[in-house]
């Protein structure tokens, strides 16, 4: 377990990070960047047919190389795969189990629907649309057994590098069963937003290992707000348990010579070093069924000095622009950045600035689920340990006006990387966002993602509720496995 | 006076042929009480002591199954095994046919209670397979059912009145009394003082156990230092005994470092000590005159003391080598098999409201000293906690109903039951991210536990493998009744206090600020 630093109030953020030169060959871009100088961009949802084999694979990447993480290029790209279509590809069975429980199952299987709340209002009609289809999932009306993503300088740039993996694919019988242009959305002064105008992507953990470096070359420190172990988003590197994270295995043979040893045991050969899952979901996102439920919930609250945006702000726990609500106002940027080298307990911790309900609070509860100062650290620590690194885009047109529909489809394609489903991606899901007791609340979720119902605003001398509605709804998703880059020539050569 | 809440298993032996029969019966039980609306609404209302209660059937390779009753309740045990035996009499009866006579003396009850056509009291058989927790924890200490249950309804009928706008323009206490006003009508409860939820002899008494362990152990450690003192009044004793010291320290630091060796300060340190002792017992025969000193009869109080401190030092240490050198080599399990059918059952049970329920039973590591060290540790972890976790505060985390673990099968295997809130996930991150330490003591003694350094260290830590291990040892909950499924420890704390303010006539301002946090 790595030496805890004492995470300082307003502390400079951490330096950019990297991975070691020899670790970053082998390992794609998507996992250390988010591709934030290409604002364009698009998601090919792959269907392949039975016994697709691996050549397509390597057909594609023939045409379109796959990123890996040695440094900043242009245009970029990502693969990644669902259990179904690793099983299409043809890897062995023993290979197939090998992989974490939750994606071997699919995000659909109905307990975790349950358990994430993948239910009635919370996904769009006779949704799920699309998943991977594995036997214990869910139906949909897609079966979803890969992902390509694709990102470029601007839309043209990303429609002609779309047209070439359509070509490349369409040659090898593989069908783009779901297509979404995808983009960052940046508004004039450059702030990435979220449709309903939110700045958003501003806090994310920073990875720390024997893997991982500054900049200059040097041991990245773990950082003491946002630190998190390395094998929490890459396989085969040291995780939050302090165990290498364990990713999937394939029997030696002659074909996975070249894969490394890695971590595994004698007469098998490692897949999953320098891999990750990747979660997908897509989340439509209602924006004047948002801004009017503001409305509404404004005018029943009564409450002069609540109007809807401070409201919307509150249900977020930032403001427009990203910076943190606070008891005595939002936290003023740093270096020209929202910031985010804080804590709650010290500064709010009843939720007066920022509700203990509020989206990002529940995302990253940080020291605030703390009951005695003392054990803030402790808190802090223990929410780092379920912390995702995030890689969504935006797609569909911004809305006109934000209370008129236009009957456009317009949403959030939330993407994560994390190594343990159940402790990181799936635990954030259930245990903060959507668990009706998160921080001795009662009755009521996500003000964003949950159900209609009450989001509780803490004040003196006495709090409001306000009743807030449903607007975001889940389209599809699955659990993706994003291998390495030995590991995609491996999945290359199945036949 | 305070209510007290009981927290105990029944366990019986199951016959094998009639283990699906039982389930049978216990499942019939389950869909008969979620049949009525609300679901174990009867149930509730029949036994009003009752917080929480499970039935389990339990397979295990190395055993029969057994078949266990898991309950948590007000007061003592004899009102309420009437109480159930008044609510589900005949479907016991039942389950209890389909288990193995008793071999001790409960044999004639079984015997009695199972025959064709028989109304005998089952009461009394429950009582006597009644198996006492080594050790239990409790959220909400003090909280009998009722009370739960009416501030519960106090809460829901506080809410909606603060969300009236025209309360803001008052002061925090003018809004405490005017909440106080419209709810009295209500619940005229408020106006009476509540029993104090911990009560001074409870806690006096808790006190005087752990003060009793603490004796007990330092006794234990003591005793073979004083027999030899006794025996043996000479200055060689307290050099043996400090050489025993140091030689087993040093080998507890080197045990603790990579070398599986006696260092040659510890070595040469032991054979010092084996010398030393060797002289005692020559010393000690009529021969061996010239060698015994008189230290004992001239300095006796310099004589005891050293034997004081430096017979437990010895004991101590000795005890920890041993319980090093087994816990380097004991076999820790990787990969548990996991029955994939079975923990489908269980996923299925799990998350449908905001608790969850487990039970788990795995084998306790062979030998003598683990056998001692298993019921210590549970007795002396079961005292602290009465004592220190007053508030329900495991750590920093309070998400415990009632849980305990038990010695069953003669010994052989340890039994662990919780009624917890929030995810098993969220459930087991908690131990191994805030309260690691006890519960890797608790559950060190188990076969296959991740490996563990000096009982408390390490262990639950390993957490992938300390999940995987927890996950293997559950069964499924066949029967899991829980008298108030949507409120956490947390909530029920917090209705408790806002009760308690709600119970008072009249608040300074910051108190009624204070207070209002809470609705």
């Amino acid at each position: 377990m790595a030496a805890r630093s004492l995470a300082v109030e307003g502390s400079p953020p951490p330096e950019s990070w990297r991975l070691d030169p020899a670790c970053a060959a082998q390992t794609q871009g998507l996992l250390v960047s988010p591709f934030g100088h290409l604002e364009a961009g698009s998601a090919l949802f792959l269907t392949l047919p039975d016994k697709a084999g691996g050549g397509w694979l390597k057909a594609l990447r023939a045409a379109i190389p796959i990123t890996d993480a040695t440094g900043k290029t242009s245009p970029c790209t990502a693969i990644a795969f669902t259990d179904s279509g690793l099983a299409a590809m043809g890897l062995e069975s023993a290979a197939l189990s090998s992989f974490s429980e939750p994606f071997v199952e699919g995000l659909f299987q109905a307990d975790r629907r349950r358990r994430l709340s993948d239910e009635d209002s919370l996904v769009v009609a006779g949704g799920p649309l699309w998943g991977g289809g594995t036997t214990k999932n869910t139906p949909t009306l897609a079966v979803v057994h890969a992902v390509l993503l694709l990102y470029a300088e601007d839309a043209a740039t990303a429609a002609a590098l779309g047209a070439k993996a359509h070509a490349a694919l369409a040659a090898n019988r593989i069908f783009v069963s779901r297509q979404i242009a995808t983009s960052l959305m940046f508004d004039q002064a450059g702030i990435a937003r979220e449709h309903f105008g939110f700045a958003d992507g501003i806090s994310q953990p920073t990875p720390f290992g024997a893997s991982i470096q500054t900049p200059g070359g040097a041991p990245m420190p773990p950082d003491p707000w946002h630190g998190m172990a390395a094998g929490d988003i890459l396989m085969g590197h040291v995780d939050a348990h302090g165990e290498p994270a364990p990713g999937p295995l394939v029997q030696e043979s002659a074909a996975a010579a070249t894969l490394p040893q890695g971590n595994a045991p004698e007469g098998f050969r490692d897949l999953g070093l320098n891999g990750s899952y990747l979660v997908i979901r897509e989340l439509r996102q209602d924006v004047a069924r948002f801004w009017r439920s503001m409305d509404t919930a404004v005018a029943t609250l009564a409450d002069p000095a609540i109007e809807s945006t401070g409201l919307a702000q509150r249900a977020v726990g930032r403001t427009l622009n990203g910076d943190v609500l606070s008891p005595n106002g939002p936290l003023p940027p740093q270096g020209g950045q929202p910031q985010n080298s804080f804590g709650y307990l010290a500064r709010d911790p009843h939720g007066f600035g920022c509700p203990m309900g509020s989206h990002i609070r529940r995302a990253n509860p940080r020291d605030g689920l703390a009951p005695t100062p003392k054990l803030g650290p402790d808190l802090l620590h223990a929410a780092n340990n379920h912390r995702i690194m995030r890689r969504g885009r935006k797609f569909g047109a911004p809305l006109a006006d934000p209370r008129l529909d236009d009957g456009q489809d317009r949403g959030l394609l939330f993407m994560a990387l994390n190594t343990d489903l159940v402790r990181q991606f799936e635990f954030v899901q259930q245990n903060w966002m959507l668990n009706q007791t998160f921080a001795v609340l009662f009755d009521e979720t996500d003000p964003l993602l949950g159900p209609a119902g009450p989001f509780t605003l803490p004040a003196t001398p006495l709090r409001r509720r306000a009743q807030v509605e449903t607007y975001i709804q889940l389209v599809g998703g699955e659990y993706f496995f994003l291998p390495s880059l030995p590991a995609l020539d491996y999945l290359g050569g199945l036949t | 006076m305070a209510m007290n809440q009981t927290v105990l298993s029944m366990v019986i032996e199951v016959q094998p042929q009639s283990a699906a029969l039982l389930r049978g019966h216990v499942s019939d039980f389950r869909a008969a009480e979620e049949a009525t609306t609300p679901k174990y609404v009867r149930l509730r209302e029949a036994i009003p002591s009752l917080h929480f209660m499970s039935m389990t059937v339990s397979d295990d390779a190395a055993y029969d199954p057994v078949f266990v009753l898991e309950a948590n309740f007000d007061g003592p045990p004899g009102p309420f095994w009437a109480l159930l035996e008044a609510a589900i009499g005949p479907r016991l009866r039942d389950m209890f046919r389909c288990a193995k006579p008793p071999g001790d003396g409960a044999a004639d009850l079984f015997a009695a209670v199972t025959a064709d056509g028989s109304t005998a009291p089952i009461a009394p058989l429950l009582a006597a397979c009644t198996i006492t927790p080594a050790v239990f924890h409790q959220g909400n200490r003090g909280l009998d059912r009722p009370r739960i249950d009416a501030e519960a309804a106090l809460f829901l009928a506080a809410r909606p009145l603060a969300d009236a706008p025209t309360l803001r323009a008052l002061t925090p206490a003018a809004i405490h009394a005017d909440l106080r006003a419209s709810l009295l009508p209500q619940f005229p409860w408020l106006n009476a003082t509540p029993p104090p939820r911990i009560g001074m002899l409870e806690n006096l008494g808790d006190l005087g156990r752990l003060a009793g362990f603490i004796v007990v152990a330092l006794a234990v450690l003591l005793a073979p230092g004083v027999v030899l003192g006794l025996a043996c009044k000479s200055v060689w004793l307290p050099t043996m005994l400090a050489l025993a010291a140091i030689s087993f320290g040093l080998h507890l630091r080197d045990l603790n470092g990579p070398s599986q060796r006696w260092s040659l300060a510890s070595g040469a340190a032991g054979a010092l000590a084996l010398l030393t002792l060797a002289a005692i017992l020559w010393s000690a025969t009529p021969w061996g005159s010239a060698l015994r000193s008189t230290i004992a009869a001239d300095h006796p109080v310099v004589f005891w003391a050293l034997v004081a401190v430096l017979g437990p030092a010895a004991v101590a240490t000795w005890v920890l080598v041993w319980l090093r050198l087994l816990e380097r080599s004991d076999p820790s399990q990787d990969d548990p098999p996991m029955d994939e059918a079975a923990l489908l059952r269980i996923a299925r049970s799990e998350d449908q409201t905001v608790q969850n329920h487990m039970i788990s039973i795995v084998h306790i590591k062979p030998g003598v000293l683990r056998a001692v060290l298993v019921r210590a540790g549970l007795w002396g972890l079961g005292l602290l906690l009465r004592v220190i976790a007053h508030d329900g505060y495991l750590g920093s985390m309070r998400t415990i109903h009632f849980a305990h673990w038990a010695i069953v099968s003669n010994g052989g295997r340890l039994m662990f039951h919780s009624n917890f809130d929030s995810s098993w996930e969220s459930y087991l991150d908690d131990f191994i991210e805030k309260a690691h330490g006890g519960l890797t003591l608790a559950w060190t003694g188990g076969v296959g536990f991740p490996a563990t350094r000096f009982l408390v260290q390490d262990g639950a830590t390993h957490g992938r493998q300390f999940k995987a291990w927890a996950r293997h040892s559950m069964t499924e909950s066949l029967f899991w009744f829980s008298a108030y499924p949507s409120l956490t420890v947390n909530q029920i704390e917090r209705q408790a206090r806002l009760a308690q303010g709600l119970r008072q006539a009249t608040m300074t301002e910051p108190e009624a600020q204070a207070w209002l946090l809470d609705l």
